[in-house]
């Protein structure tokens, strides 16, 4: 029995649904036979590619990465940065190391202090949000500073980039400190960070509902507030 | 001794049990690494995906639910959706469209596996009752991880026509399938 739902069985194997439309697909799925069908027969098809043999070692590097990851700190070897700039450079080397995400609420939690929960305004009525992502900010180089970004996802699944620092370097003249979202080298202007005295500052950002291209997230330090390219040096960063 | 689910592998490695995920790994090393070097035409991006297949699998990302089918066909969308994000992110699909190679490859002597071999066996025997055009869309569609929007930029068809082609390509697989494992299946009960 074909219906309306049937019609986004190529969106869902696709696997490019947002998650409550993958959740009313998923519940179309309990009641339709044919799509179910369907999507249980793609389970056969991966038999069809060639029979490739995995390295021998290839297995050894996996589970010791997937065990690692218990640890919820790790490090990267050295990464680099791919941030194209105003004066044309693009790329910045940056040693990066960065806490797990998503899994243990405390962890999660710890950004913004123990027991505090993400509160919006909504008609008067405080909604609670969900923190779906928090990494640590690692500095650059010599640079004094350290901070976390996290993600937070709305009732209405928009998302929200919070970044909390500390110990900032003071700043002089027209100075800012500003927030990129980087997607492929690519910057997004995300908000500005204006230490108080101890170097503290909080910049909230809502960028959709999509999280999926961004893959880093960097502080950089401006000559002045307004520029949609980045100009000063990367401080702090992390990858998403 | 009887061989334990992936089912119940799956219930061991969310108590946290390491043995049951290397299990788990050395029972679907060899079909993941295979499926998404199809995919991705690239043996470390393979890897890649292989790793974060198994990091989500330990880290609980994306539950397995036995309501929805079964656990390799989930495992499988999994693989597939985790290498389409890899793709994705270096915003490419794994080959240009003119080289997407044929869905049927004829050299079936390299594989060892019985299993692999009889149900390649079989999806190539459904394979070929598609049309060469309904083969494409399962190509470029399922294993090369084109959205069905680039297929209609690049083939220059409707939207809303090569979304219906995907679906019919997949609904008549199905059907060819499911008949073919019947037969099969009556064939064996026979004796034939």
């Amino acid at each position: 029995m074909k219906n309306q739902d049937c019609e986004l069985l190529v969106d869902y194997l696709e696997g490019s649904m947002a998650p409550e439309e993958r959740d009313k697909f998923e519940a179309h799925l309990l009641a339709c036979a044919d799509c179910r069908e369907v999507i249980e027969m793609t389970g056969d098809l991966p038999y069809l590619a060639e029979m490739t043999a995995p390295p021998a070692e290839m297995k050894g590097r996996i589970l010791s990465a997937v065990f690692a990851d218990e640890d919820e700190t790790g490090t990267t070897p050295e990464e680099t940065i791919v941030l194209n700039r105003q004066d044309g450079t693009t790329e910045r080397p940056v040693q990066r190391s960065w806490t797990k995400y998503g899994l243990a609420a405390a962890l999660v939690l710890s950004l913004l202090g123990n027991g505090y929960a993400f509160l919006a305004l909504n008609g008067g009525e405080a909604v609670q949000e969900e923190e779906i992502r928090s990494v640590a900010l690692e500095p650059a180089g010599a640079f004094n500073g350290a901070g976390e970004a996290s993600i937070i996802e709305g009732e209405d699944g928009e998302l929200t980039l919070a970044v909390e620092t500390s110990e900032l370097e003071s700043l002089s003249g027209e100075q800012v400190y500003q927030v990129w979202l980087i997607a492929d080298g690519d910057p997004m202007p995300a908000g500005y960070l204006s230490p108080a005295e101890g170097g503290e500052s909080t910049a909230y950002f809502t960028f959709g509902e999509n999280l999926d291209s961004w893959d880093t997230v960097a502080i950089t330090l401006e000559p002045r507030y307004g520029n949609e390219l980045p100009e000063g040096e990367v401080v702090l960063s992390a990858p998403l | 001794m009887e061989k334990i689910s992936d089912t119940q592998l799956y219930s061991q490695i969310q108590a946290r049990d390491r043995a049951a995920l290397e299990q788990l790994y050395d029972r679907y090393e060899r079909i993941l690494f295979s499926f998404l070097v199809k995919m991705t035409a690239d043996r470390e991006l393979a890897e890649e995906a292989l790793q974060e297949v198994f990091i989500k699998l330990w880290k609980g990302t994306g539950v397995f639910d036995e309501g929805k089918g079964t656990f390799s066909s989930w495992l499988f969308t999994m693989t597939r959706n985790t290498a389409l994000d890899l793709l994705r992110k270096r915003k490419q699909a794994a080959v240009p469209l003119e080289e997407a190679g044929e869905l049927v490859n004829g050299d079936a002597s390299v594989i060892e596996e019985v299993e692999w071999q009889e149900k390649r066996k079989q999806i190539e025997a459904a394979v070929l009752k598609l049309s060469a055009e309904q083969r494409e869309m399962i190509q470029l569609f399922y294993f090369k991880g084109y959205t069905h929007e680039t297929i209609a930029e690049m083939s220059g068809v409707p939207l809303g026509t090569v979304k219906s082609r995907i679906r019919l390509a997949l609904g008549k697989l199905k059907k060819s399938l499911h008949h073919l494992q019947e037969r099969g299946a009556a064939h064996e009960e026979s004796g034939l």
